[in-house]
């Protein structure tokens, strides 16, 4: 081997162990410029779906208002014995005005008979 | 989820993890990560601070790639250097135009030859390294740091300088000659026993 190649080898080895020494040195990160990429890390993450709060809808005014009563089927069957007190006080069938004559409670005013009574109906010709 | 169950994932799984808001990879992927891509920054600006501009917006780009992120359709850790060797590039461009103007023409550029030689006196084999890495032009000084500092592959090189296999054979080749032949007959000057 040529005394020339000898040394161009010799570069090239120290070449080499300059390269090693480079890989194993690092780039010696300071901790506060680790702490900046943590904190950008930290800041851009996306909320993970277990912390994240869950979003409640706020419940309709039907909705509370039936909870306070009891439930939807309270509710609905208040709602329904309601009605059908309005429409026998509103029509006052003959039945109904019999069986409060009984009793005593027959009204003292004029009683206006939108209902008659279904006898006729019953009744054969 | 703890850092030791987590240690043996793959950087792909820890962007997945880290997307879905657990705090213990973005840990890990930043001590993985950052110092990684700083080394390269370093490498190839030769300013500390600069570097460590360069690596932290880097790195921010990838906390924000994080919840589109495909896992298996690259390598985190050549992606992170495809957008760290644009950066520097961007760098580069922006030194060139301050060099360029007359009136802002401040210190000389730090990839002149004498510093070299200077540094080469004060046998600090690490800053002789960085003075003739500096010495190189920006694609060779790339191509060299990520092949032979950065231990990537010649396929790797390729996909981040965005060049073929056969370029990125060329320039490395090119580079390490120059390196060479900058430090050339200074081994009394980087410490390295004629014996040896």
């Amino acid at each position: 081997m040529t005394k020339g190649s000898e040394m161009e080898r010799a570069d090239k080895d120290d070449l080499d162990r300059l390269f090693a020494e480079a890989r194993a040195e690092g780039s010696a990160a300071q901790p506060d410029f680790m702490a900046r990429v943590l904190a950008d890390a930290l800041a851009m993450q996306p909320a993970a779906a277990g912390f994240a709060a869950p979003v409640v809808a706020r419940p309709s005014l039907w909705a509370r208002l039936a909870q306070a009563l009891g439930g939807a089927a309270v509710a609905a069957g208040l709602g329904t014995a309601a009605m059908a007190g309005l429409a026998l006080g509103y029509v006052q069938p003959e039945p109904v005005l019999t069986l409060a004559d009984s009793y005593g409670l027959a009204a003292g005013g004029e009683v206006f008979d939108l209902l008659p009574g279904y006898d006729s109906l019953l009744a054969e010709e | 989820m703890a850092r030791d169950d987590l240690a043996p994932l793959s950087d792909d799984a820890l962007i997945l993890l880290y997307a879905k808001g657990d705090r213990e990879a973005a840990r890990l992927l930043t001590a993985r990560l950052a110092p990684r891509v700083l080394s390269y920054a370093w490498r190839v600006l030769g300013e500390r601070a600069e570097a460590e501009d360069v690596a932290q917006e880097a790195m921010l780009r990838l906390w924000r790639q994080a919840p589109l992120w495909r896992a298996g359709e690259a390598s985190v850790t050549t992606w992170l250097y495809r957008v760290a060797t644009n950066l520097a590039t961007d760098r580069f461009r922006q030194r060139r135009r301050r060099q360029a103007t007359p009136l802002e023409a401040g210190p000389e550029p730090e990839d002149g030859q004498p510093g070299a030689l200077a540094v080469l006196m004060e046998a600090d084999r690490m800053a002789a390294l960085q003075a003739a890495l500096a010495a190189l032009p920006e694609r060779q000084r790339q191509a060299v740091v990520l092949r032979h500092i950065e231990g990537l592959s010649n396929p790797e090189i390729a996909d981040i300088l965005a060049v073929g296999v056969e370029a990125v054979e060329s320039l490395t080749a090119r580079g390490k000659r120059a390196l060479a032949a900058a430090l050339a007959g200074r081994r009394e000057d980087l410490g390295y026993d004629e014996g040896v």
